[in-house]
């Protein structure tokens, strides 16, 4: 009886360790420790600690006393090679005004940073400062209370509230408060190779019917006309939340992105998805887009055998690497649309402040040192990531694709943020996957639309509960 | 000798790893079950009691049916390649024609289980590319007009992630069942070479019955692999196209860290380890009453 419970508890412990193994094998994903303690980096351990006492230019905010010691650990995911330099620069930059502040900085690159994140919000180490979407992604944690809301530093200084471009602001709204600090924009845009536009004898087209034109005539032409690989459906969830907002009233689509209003009922979210359904239906995408993977579509655009492709802002470097001469557009607003036209579909990105933190008016003051021009404007050299500061940007420092999506987003009324991160995510994990389905034909859009009206219900009667 | 009789020295000697156990295994494993029966995210420490909710939430679901599907078929194909197939080629390589090659053979079978599974996963995805990779490429130049587009159909995209692990492990089981074969004592297959027995007639009447005992930990080690499958999922389709792909490990990973709810993720967690807890049991039952056939 004994050796049978010993036995048991054996093949107990062995497939629990099994499970338990099955986290840590394989996949980085899995074990955002892991993958974190590799990139860990610290910054500023060497740097001047001397000095005597708080210098002139410590501001009075600073509460701490001369000898104590303010530690203020950073997370970011902005882990390229350019980046991390970057974020050591500010960090030495403000330590060399502040001396008795240590900037701590550890980073993990996506899709870990998110995982990572949330659980080390979770556990008592949370970061003080922390990188963050805008949007829903962001409300999140403003809801949960592990952010702080920042009105009051921004309500202080006006001035520095009056230098970002206002629209990249809204998205980091929640409650009539405003969480974050918008670091830089990332907005989509059709962007096209110039070569390839002239060869063919076609113009940026200014209107809906005139882009499918063009579509058509590569098409015949044997060139793919977008670039786009699907395997990953966030790719084709971008071109969604464009139409979305061309198609669906504004007040009625930020209604429904709010997760207790929404209900998804407008007839414009099915046209939004046919108008998907008739570009790949009409082989305008790359073939079976489905099962492309995302950056080999995009290697088509960068070796001339697409003609144009959907873009983030914070991409558009690589077009001058891979030695592409390219030019940007709005997708055209298709005539008598319910939506609103000068919408721009991207969100900015920005750094919120846990709620935790100690020391928040310092935390504030080293984002507003990375939100001053010198720095947002070695952010657009450096890293060529779009400025959240307006008038930073000028024909010397940027080139000419993102000068041109800058002017199109200051002119415009606001962000339509990605349809993934703006609404919530037991919607989105419907809705999203279903437009590989919707593409493929295997579910009309009707259907998939009905799906995701019975999530946003059962979303609200949780919530209700 | 007495050190073996003492129970004090049995205790120091066995405790170091049972509390390892205990607070690597069991305790995480008690932690996640009582998590299951909450509602919770990763990011605040407060806790909302459900009870089974999430349990009653996944088997409602939609999509569970076809996770169990994707689940079991992996497990059938699993055993049936890893088991059926690597016992077959373990009995060619053992023919006394194939042992001058055997080496050759069981270093190229067997290297594949050496690659980490996400480098693997990343190479069959440029394999599978339907329109520039190398398996498409060479169907339509030997003419097939509309080639399949692998991944990206529903219909195919599990069995391609089935085929690139049976592809990866057939050798590093027939590894084990060669080693197997060679404890059978010589003498078996000569008698039955001088009553006339074919290789066919040899491999089903003296390496099958004899080689089941490895056949068996063989089959335990795929049944519960396939349950808990996640990296080569996610890195070749991430479930998609939709939900076609999606398995017990990848939903939970959903659960978990897209959709924040930790209770939902830690229900699938159980339900994972229920299942191979219970095909444990069963193979070891099984393995118990075959006991390993005397000679």
């Amino acid at each position: 009886m004994k050796a049978k419970l010993v036995s048991m508890m054996l093949v107990l412990g062995m497939t629990a360790g099994l499970l338990a193994g099955c986290g840590g094998s394989g996949d980085g994903a899995a074990d955002p420790e892991q993958s974190a303690s590799g990139q860990e980096d610290q910054t500023g351990t060497d740097a001047p600690a001397e000095g005597d006492g708080a210098g002139g230019e410590d501001t009075g905010s600073q509460n701490a006393g001369d000898g104590e010691k303010i530690t203020l650990k950073l997370f970011h995911n902005w882990i390229n090679v350019e980046e991390t330099p970057y974020f050591e620069d500010i960090a030495k930059e403000f330590e060399s005004t502040h001396e008795n502040v240590d900037i701590v900085i550890e980073n993990v690159g996506d899709p870990d940073y998110r995982s990572k994140l949330k659980v080390m919000l979770g556990a008592n180490e949370a970061p003080d400062i922390f990188f963050s979407w805008s949007g829903e992604t962001a409300f999140k944690f403003a809801r949960a209370g592990s952010a702080m809301d920042l009105t009051k530093y921004f309500e202080e200084d006006s001035q520095w509230k009056d230098s970002f471009v206002q629209a990249s602001l809204t998205p980091f709204e929640y409650d009539g408060g405003i969480y974050g600090v918008p670091v830089r924009i990332d907005c989509k845009m059709m962007v096209y190779n110039k070569a390839l536009f002239e060869e063919y004898n076609v113009k940026v087209p200014t209107t809906y019917e005139e882009f499918l034109d063009v579509c058509e005539t590569f098409k015949e032409a044997d060139i793919i006309p977008l670039a786009l690989g699907n395997i990953e459906p966030w790719a084709s969830c971008h071109y969604i939340s464009t139409f979305n907002s061309m198609c669906v009233p504004d007040e009625v689509r930020t209604g429904d992105n709010n997760y207790k209003t929404g209900t998804f009922t407008d007839p414009g979210y099915v046209e939004a998805l046919n108008m998907l359904k008739e570009l790949n239906d009409k082989g305008y995408f790359t073939p079976n887009t489905n099962a492309m993977d995302f950056d080999m579509a995009r290697n088509d655009f960068f070796i001339g055998k697409a003609a144009m492709t959907y873009m983030q802002s914070i991409e558009f470097k690589r077009c001058e690497e891979n030695n592409v001469d390219a030019g940007v557009f709005k997708i055209p607003f298709p005539a008598g649309a319910a939506g609103n036209e000068k919408l721009v579909t991207g969100s900015p990105d920005g750094f919120m402040i846990s709620s935790t933190c100690k020391h928040p008016e310092i935390a504030i003051e080293f984002l507003k040192l990375m939100t001053s021009k010198p720095w947002q404007e070695r952010m657009i050299t450096q890293l060529s990531s779009p400025a959240s500061v307006q008038d930073v940007h000028n024909a010397e420092n940027s080139n000419d694709v993102t000068l041109q999506a800058v002017e199109v987003y200051e002119q415009a009324d606001g962000f339509a943020n990605w349809l993934d991160a703006d609404i919530h995510s037991k919607i989105s994990e419907i809705y999203v996957p279903g437009l590989q389905e919707v593409i493929a034909g295997t579910k009309t859009p009707e259907d998939l639309m009905g799906e995701v009206q019975a999530a946003a219900k059962q979303v609200q009667s949780e919530e209700e509960e | 000798m007495k050190a073996y009789k003492n129970k004090k020295i049995m205790i120091l000697f066995l405790a170091p790893v049972v509390l390892g156990l205990l607070v690597f295994v069991y305790y995480p494993l008690l932690q996640t079950v009582i998590g299951s029966l909450y509602e919770w995210v990763s990011y605040t420490p407060d806790q909302k009691w459900v009870g089974l909710k999430n349990y009653g939430a996944i088997f409602t679901g939609s999509g569970f049916g076809r996770i169990l599907f994707n689940n079991i078929i992996y497990a059938a194909l699993s055993v049936v390649c890893q088991v059926g197939l690597a016992m077959v080629l373990a009995a060619c390589l053992e023919e006394l024609f194939m042992r001058k090659f055997q080496g050759f053979f069981r270093t190229v079978l067997f290297l594949p289980s050496l690659i980490s599974m996400s480098v693997i996963a990343l190479l069959w995805k440029c394999i599978f590319n339907p329109n520039t990779g190398l398996l498409n490429t060479f169907l339509m130049n030997i003419g097939v007009q509309n080639p399949p587009t692998w991944l990206g159909d529903a219909n195919l995209a599990i069995f391609c992630c089935i085929f690139i692990s049976q592809w990866q492990y057939v050798g590093y089981c027939m590894l084990l069942d060669l080693i197997g074969i060679q404890k059978i004592p010589q003498e078996l297959y000569e008698a039955a070479l001088i009553d006339g027995a074919g290789s066919v007639k040899k491999f089903f009447y003296i390496t099958l019955p004899m080689g089941k005992e490895s056949m068996l930990v063989t089959a335990i080690i795929t049944v519960i692999g396939s349950f808990k499958i996640f990296t080569e999922i996610q890195i070749l389709t991430g479930g998609g196209p939709g939900r076609a792909s999606e398995v017990l490990a990848t939903a939970m990973y959903r659960s978990a860290f897209v959709n924040d709810e930790m209770g939902v993720a830690s229900a699938y967690a159980v339900i994972i380890f229920v299942i191979t807890l219970v095909l444990s049991l069963v193979q070891m039952k099984l393995s118990k009453t075959g006991g390993e056939a005397d000679v």
